[in-house]
């Protein structure tokens, strides 16, 4: 588990040639999670969702303000799960589990991978590159890389934007049961309001140039489904908010398409 | 019985209308060709001549012994080559500083012949072993190092983001990141490299040194004897040819395994 602190975080890309302008990705950003919590980060295409987890993760620095993340050891593990999973295409599954871990000798790190492989139905393709895999499995075994570290903190990005609708099923109830299983905080993108309120416990909505419009508790009981009544009302007051806020009401197209 | 027959007929009919009868006969036709030029003319070498010349030079120990000195220089200048293409390429599409500075250098040093180094060294260094090590260094390594440049150009920045998310160590990141991704193009680079390298040293040996492949072309030149210039050539031909299909071309085939086992599907 890990304590997340946002704090006053701004971010500007400055221009890179001549005729651009400097671009505030985020604006006086701040919230704080921790625990064994799924937040999730909801708002219109180009909000700085993704910025935000970049910045989180250190990938990127703000230009001012402070992200801190404290976890349960010295210094916090960090998971990522990206849109696109983000795989070695030379390396084998397995060793593009191994690729991140730091701790361990090889048989020991080979060894926990192996275990998280089995966790996603996995194992068998352990030894087969990526490219001989479907998206899903490409994602489920990004899914696993992320948790093999076992992370305080896991960072999300849209990670089932690129599966057909019957596969992302799936994959967030498997999701949700991998999260319950670990004591990871989780920070998770998404611009869809129907898998942000099956999945989390509290929706931080996004508005256009990266500033926080509302900070909305989902207190809902667990395992959901996307088809649950409690879902769906809930759906729909996070889509009025929306509407409030003047963005396009992602979601309310998805509601049936993902089903 | 007569099926067989037939079959054997079909068989042999097939391979004398395939491309590789019509390969060897273009080699036999281009011997003959040769074979009947040198019987012309006695300043043209005769293939069985130059065979011949070959065979003479081996009884006499001196084949074995200056070709082993080229290859062993070349073992050396081509790992230094190795070393410093890469590293200089790889810093010149990681910095951009880096590459800003050494840009117009390689494309000088690209452009300028490689006799031209051979001249210098012999004027420099005379017949030390100086500049058989270093001139095939300054005209091989520019090729690498506009291959490598083009390669860390076009490393893969997500994979480098995930990589800095994940916090992986610096050595793995290289090992498992930096050099597959690039390596299409340090092999593509570095067999140019081999075979620039590979006649840069044969001049060097031919106007500055007393050992070696080039030396004894020179030598044989020198007495006028066109079987002996012809004859070091063909050697100097018949290794680097080995050499890159047998070393090279197979490293090359190599790192691009994980290419051909995703083709099956």
């Amino acid at each position: 588990m890990a304590q997340l602190v946002a704090d006053h975080v701004n971010k500007v890309y400055e221009p890179t040639g001549r005729g651009q302008t400097a671009v505030q990705a985020i604006s006086d950003f701040g919230f704080e999670a921790s625990g064994h919590t799924f937040v999730c980060l909801v708002g219109p295409s180009g909000c700085g969702k993704s910025t935000f987890l970049n910045l989180v993760s250190g990938v990127e620095k703000p230009t001012s303000g402070s992200v801190t993340v404290t976890g349960e050891s010295k210094a916090a593990r960090i998971g990522y799960v990206f849109q696109d999973p983000r795989l070695l295409p030379w390396r084998t599954v397995l060793d593009n589990m191994v690729y991140v871990h730091d701790d361990g000798d090889r048989k020991t790190r080979r060894q926990r991978c192996m275990r998280f492989l089995e966790m996603v139905d996995l194992a068998h393709a352990a030894d087969m590159y990526p490219a001989q895999l479907s998206g899903g499995m490409r994602q489920r075994i990004g899914i696993a890389r992320a948790l093999s570290i076992e992370p305080d903190l896991l960072l999300m990005d849209e990670p089932f934007s690129h599966l057909d609708a019957i596969t992302a099923r799936s994959m967030r109830t498997e999701l949700q049961q991998l999260w319950q299983a670990s004591g990871a905080t989780v920070l998770f993108v998404t611009h869809d309001v129907n898998e942000a309120v099956q999945l989390s416990d509290r929706i931080l909505m996004m508005n256009k140039g990266g500033t926080l419009y509302a900070d909305i508790p989902i207190d809902l009981p667990r395992p959901r489904l996307q088809t649950d009544r409690d879902v769906v009302t809930q759906q729909a007051d996070v889509l009025a908010l929306f509407e409030q806020m003047g963005a396009e009401p992602v979601g309310a197209e998805t509601e049936g398409a993902n089903h | 019985m007569s099926t067989a027959t037939t079959t054997s007929r079909g068989s042999s009919w097939r391979w004398l209308t395939s491309d590789r009868a019509a390969r060897y006969t273009a080699r036999l036709l281009m011997l003959t060709l040769w074979q009947a030029a040198g019987l012309l003319s006695t300043r043209i070498p005769t293939p069985i001549g130059t065979i011949e010349f070959l065979i003479d030079e081996t009884m006499r120990g001196e084949l074995w012994v200056h070709l082993t000195w080229t290859l062993r220089r070349a073992v050396i200048a081509l790992s230094a080559v190795l070393v410093l293409g890469v590293a200089i390429g790889w810093a010149m599409g990681r910095w951009w500083r880096v590459g800003a500075y050494f840009r117009d250098v390689v494309t000088i040093m690209l452009a300028l012949p490689a006799f031209i180094w051979a001249l210098l060294a012999a004027m420099w260094w005379g017949f030390s072993e100086v500049g058989p090590f270093v001139v095939p260094v300054l005209a091989a390594t520019p090729m690498l190092v506009a291959s490598t440049f083009e390669g860390a150009k076009s490393l893969p920045k997500p994979l480098i983001e995930m990589s800095s998310a994940y916090r992986v160590p610096t050595g793995r990141f290289f090992g498992w990141l930096v050099l597959p991704a690039m390596a299409p193009y340090i092999f593509a680079g570095f067999r140019y490299a081999v075979l620039a390298g590979w006649g840069a040293l044969s001049l060097v040996e031919f106007f500055a040194s007393n050992w070696g492949a080039g030396y004894r072309a020179a030598f044989w030149y020198d007495a006028g004897n066109f079987d002996g210039l012809m004859g070091w050539g063909l050697i100097e031909i018949v290794v680097i040819l080995a050499v890159d299909r047998l070393v090279l071309e197979r490293l090359a085939r190599r790192s691009r395994r994980w290419q051909e086992g995703t083709e099956r599907w």
